[in-house]
């Protein structure tokens, strides 16, 4: 028990040294972890109902009372804010992950497998490759008779697995015939064994890496639906405060406070995740591997 | 000559052919839709016929590009060839199914040439090495306790240090001990080595190949060993079969393919080295099987072969 | 193959969609219509039912057979919220606005973000790197159609050096009039800026990265041996090598660059087929929806052959069927 603890404890702060060298990914987790709390914190920091009756005069530049100002009808813009990183963070990540699985498994499956399975399955990630994302996101939303968070975040996974898997598939297929893995296979290791076993940790660093980017686009995905008004159920996202700062006259007014902050937050986080990356190639490349 | 020399073929190749097809310099962008991408075939193996027997240690040489690793790939049941068979233990190797496939398995192993190819740098050492027991049905205990003993007797000492490793902390040569740990901790009927120190500092080639023969004689295991290099086949085999362009042209004893090589691609093959044949050690005498099973071995011209036998086992490539 | 693929792909995903709807989508709409104060024929109804292909007593090969047939007749359906114009009348009175939009922010981000991208990977001191790289990540990281929100808010609103909305100002006629192309610059600058910023950050990193695999390449390293400069190798063999993989990233980008500009357009009020898909949406009219997804799709696989033969024109190793 105590040995595990120290382990845990050892690898945390050689996770933290590396991100410590890399200054580059050490500013992407300072963001990451800025946003993650204010979106886990929210109920705590948000002092108003974000969507309820208004709670303050409306048109407010920001103030000690409304940090971000208010909107139309008085809505604190701070609280609006802070629900909607929890919206953005909570559909980008479960889309990430999803995509993660997705393309981890088929990729790696099919590149090492090879042959007609293979070939059929690249045919088909080239399509969805080639279709265009968000006019597709938006016909899957408008025509699917269900709707919420849940089901934004599945169409974004059915509509960008294919990118993900298309990159582990390379890698995968780049290994095949690698001494390594024949010995393996020699030894009795199946398909799934070899992939996931051998292949896999090889290619740690480009999955994670797959993640981030996959996270930005869902999180990008999410807030262009929101702000297209097909938004997820009765939330307040950062897409929706765009949505309702375009259509109630913000630009006219010249209220920057009610656009500056949604925007900046999108850009800031999908920088940060990216950012992260830097830090990926020295925790998972078992050349340079501290875990 | 022994009885009846393929009751005891571990391996056997007949009729193999393998071809590749090439795609010609495939552009880099390649979700392009419509390339065309010319493509060449290359005949890696051709009419193959070769056995490896019971105990035997045998060599196959020849040039680069000659078909020797794929070869190896044919017995190791990687590369299903477009024609031929290839059976071990009389079973078709493609055909075989749960506990012949898995008696297959552990029994047949390959040392690369690669050591930097040949050991997941993604995993330790220990992972590497128990590897090889992975069909063997033995408690953890007791395959850490298997892995301690063969990392010691390939001479990665102190085993501890080496257990918690990968391979980029290690030397060519000890990634190589490591390599040939894996292949023979299963204690395997047939090793099958493709180059195994072609790629290593000649300072330690030796201890590799006399850490292979040690290896191999402790469990009389049956080695196939695949090399540019005759001087290094006559010192670790006893019967030799020459490559060249997927054909093998000269079989025999290799004390005799060296003394009086009768194909000219193996003269040629000598020739690259022409200083080292004369000393070594002789290897023991063994049966040779000839080249296409059944055929007649009275030293006439044999018509169905394609091969002139020129007795004692010695056949040549008809030129 | 796989541009056929695509666009079998994009005809069954319109097919089926309007067919997973609970309900009777073309009722719901004939209903609406009637209750809008549009007067509809028995006729017409029908025409409409023909439009979508759409009969649930059909088996649904035939519903498909007629779907096609309409497809091939260019009918994708009447639109419901600007009945009763058809959906291809719709589309093909904006799609110019966008392919003017987007070609141009296309070539205006990646022409100059390869070079930048090229000679940025010659430039390779950590210093440099540790401004440039953070910078362009952070570049194209920015949501365009917030960009187009900032400059809207800036440059439209409070310095009124560019207009609010629109494509042209309705002071001018169109026609080749040297007013009317002006004023169609001038409102094209702030949509195709928000478009080329975010875009181009992508095409510099790519580049670079590109490049710095291929300057890494063994015929570099002899070039670098022969004693060849820097700059001459980045210009000359490296540039040419990594140009190829760039276009092919081009290519790929192309979907984002629509999807983007579904939001540009909607942020500027610019009357080309991403606002009309914003307007569909917010109006739930299918038809319209269903017939710019098959316009976009179109549109992505006319410039994946552009690509292509942009590709065949520079790698002489390629030839084209
Ligand atoms: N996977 C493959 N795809 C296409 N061609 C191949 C493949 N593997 C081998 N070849 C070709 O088959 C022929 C034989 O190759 P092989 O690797 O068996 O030669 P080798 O005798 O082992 O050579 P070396 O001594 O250089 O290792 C060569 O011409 C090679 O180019
Ligand atoms: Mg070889």
């Amino acid at each position: 028990m105590g040995g595990t603890a120290m382990a845990l404890l050892y690898s945390f702060r050689s996770v933290m040294a590396v991100f410590w060298r890399n200054k580059k990914s050490l500013v992407g987790l300072i963001i990451v972890i800025t946003f993650v709390l204010i979106a886990v914190l929210a109920p705590y920091e948000s002092p108003y109902n974000p969507t309820g009756f208004s709670t303050g005069p409306a048109w407010q530049p920001p103030s000690l009372a409304h940090p971000m100002g208010t909107d139309y009808v008085g809505h604190d813009l701070w609280s609006q804010f802070v629900w909607g990183a929890r919206i953005s963070l909570e559909v980008g990540f479960l889309a990430g992950a999803m995509v993660q699985i997705l393309g981890n498994t088929l990729g790696i499956l099919s590149g090492y497998i090879g042959g007609k399975v293979d070939d059929g399955l690249m045919r088909i990630v080239d399509i969805f490759l080639t279709l265009p994302t968000l006019p597709l996101i938006i016909l899957l939303i408008v025509f699917l008779p269900f709707h919420g968070p849940l089901v934004v975040t599945l169409v974004i996974v059915i509509t960008s697995w294919a990118g993900h898997t298309r990159n582990m598939r390379a890698q995968s297929y780049s290994y095949r015939e690698r001494d390594f893995i024949l010995a393996a296979k020699a030894s009795g290791y199946g398909s799934l064994r070899i992939s996931f076993s051998e292949i896999f940790p090889n290619i740690l660093s480009l999955a994670m890496a797959g993640m981030m980017y996959s996270i930005v686009a869902a999180i990008g995905a999410e807030a262009a639906l929101d702000f297209l008004g097909l938004a997820s159920g009765n939330t307040v996202s950062w897409g929706t405060m765009l949505y309702w700062a375009q259509s109630e006259g913000a630009i006219i007014n010249g209220t920057w406070w009610w656009i500056v902050p949604p925007g900046l937050a999108l850009a800031l986080i999908g920088f940060g995740l990216v950012m992260m990356n830097y830090a990926f190639d020295e925790l998972f490349n078992p050349r340079l591997r501290v875990l | 000559m022994v009885g009846s020399p393929w009751s005891h073929e571990v391996l056997k190749a007949q009729g193999v052919n393998v071809v590749f097809r090439m795609r010609s310099s495939a552009p880099k962008g390649d979700h392009l839709a419509s390339v065309a991408r010319e493509s060449f075939y290359v005949k890696a193996l051709r009419n193959v016929d070769f056995q490896v027997l019971e105990g035997e240690s045998v060599s196959l040489v020849g040039g680069s590009g000659s078909g020797k690793s794929t070869l190896a790939k044919v017995f190791l049941g990687f590369l299903r060839p477009k024609e031929g068979s290839v059976a071990y233990l009389g079973n078709d190797i493609y055909r075989l199914k749960g506990r012949r496939m898995r008696e297959f398995r552990i029994n047949v192993q390959p040392i690369f040439q690669d050591p930097y190819n040949s050991l997941n740098p993604a995993r330790k050492i220990s992972h590497s090495v128990q590897l090889g027991l992975f069909l063997h049905e033995m408690s953890k205990e007791q395959k850490e306790e298997r892995v301690a003993r063969t990392l010691e007797m390939v001479g990665l000492t102190p085993v501890d240090l080496f257990l918690d490793k990968y391979p980029h902390q290690l030397s060519g040569g000890q990634r190589q001990r490591a390599a040939i740990a894996r292949a023979f901790i299963g204690q395997p009927k047939v090793i099958i080595a493709d180059e195994p120190v072609s790629m290593l500092d000649a300072s330690v080639r030796a201890d590799i190949l006399n850490l292979i023969l040690k290896m191999k004689q402790s469990k009389n295991t049956t080695f196939l060993y695949i090399t540019h290099d005759l001087a290094t086949a006559r010192y670790l085999t006893e019967r030799m079969a020459v490559m060249e362009q997927g054909e093998i042209v000269e079989l025999g004893k290799t004390e005799d393919i060296i003394e009086s090589p009768a194909h000219e691609y193996t003269m040629r093959l000598m020739n690259a080295v022409p200083d080292i044949w004369h000393h070594g050690s002789r290897a023991p005498d063994r049966p040779v099987v000839p080249p296409r099973f059944g055929v007649d071995s009275d030293g006439e011209k044999d018509e169905t072969s394609g091969y002139v036998d020129l007795g004692n086992g010695h056949y040549v490539k008809r030129g | 193959m796989l541009l056929t693929g695509t666009f079998v792909a994009a005809l069954l995903i319109d097919f089926t969609l309007p067919r997973l709807m609970p309900g009777n989508p073309v009722q719901t709409e004939v209903t609406n219509l009637i209750a809008a104060g549009f007067t509809l024929s028995p006729e017409a109804i029908k025409g409409m039912y023909a439009l979508y292909g759409y009969n649930p007593n059909l088996p649904i090969y035939v519903q498909f057979y007629d779907y096609i047939v309409q497809l091939l007749h260019g009918n994708l359906g009447v639109s419901y919220i600007f009945f009763p114009q058809s959906v291809s009348y719709l589309i093909a009175q904006r799609l110019p606005w966008t392919i003017f939009l987007v070609s141009i922010a296309v070539a205006v981000s990646w022409i100059p973000g390869t070079f930048i991208g090229m000679f940025a990977a010659g430039k390779r001191n950590a210093k440099f790197d540790s401004i440039f790289t953070p910078l362009l990540n952070f570049i194209s990281s920015i949501p365009n159609f917030w960009l187009g929100f900032l400059f809207l808010i800036f440059f439209a609103a409070d310095l009124k050096i560019f207009p609010l909305f629109g494509a042209y100002s309705n002071t001018v006629t169109p026609g080749a009039n040297l007013a009317f192309i002006l004023s169609v610059l001038h409102h094209a600058i702030l949509p195709i800026l928000s478009l080329a910023i975010v875009a181009m950050g992508g095409y510099v990193i790519h580049m670079r990265n590109t490049m710095v695999g291929v300057m890494g390449d063994d015929f570099v390293l002899v070039a670098r041996a022969k004693g060849l400069s820097n700059r001459r190798i980045v210009r000359t063999y490296a540039g040419a090598n990594a140009l190829l993989p760039n276009i092919t990233m081009l290519a790929i980008s192309m979907g984002a660059v629509f999807g983007g500009n579904i939001l540009v357009e909607t942020i500027f009020t610019y009357p080309g087929i991403g606002y009309l898909s914003a307007v569909a949406v917010s109006g739930e009219d299918y038809s319209l929806i269903l017939g710019i997804f098959l316009i976009f799709t179109i549109a992505i696989l006319v410039a994946n052959l552009m690509a292509d033969l942009l590709y065949a024109w520079l790698d002489p190793r390629v030839s084209l069927i």
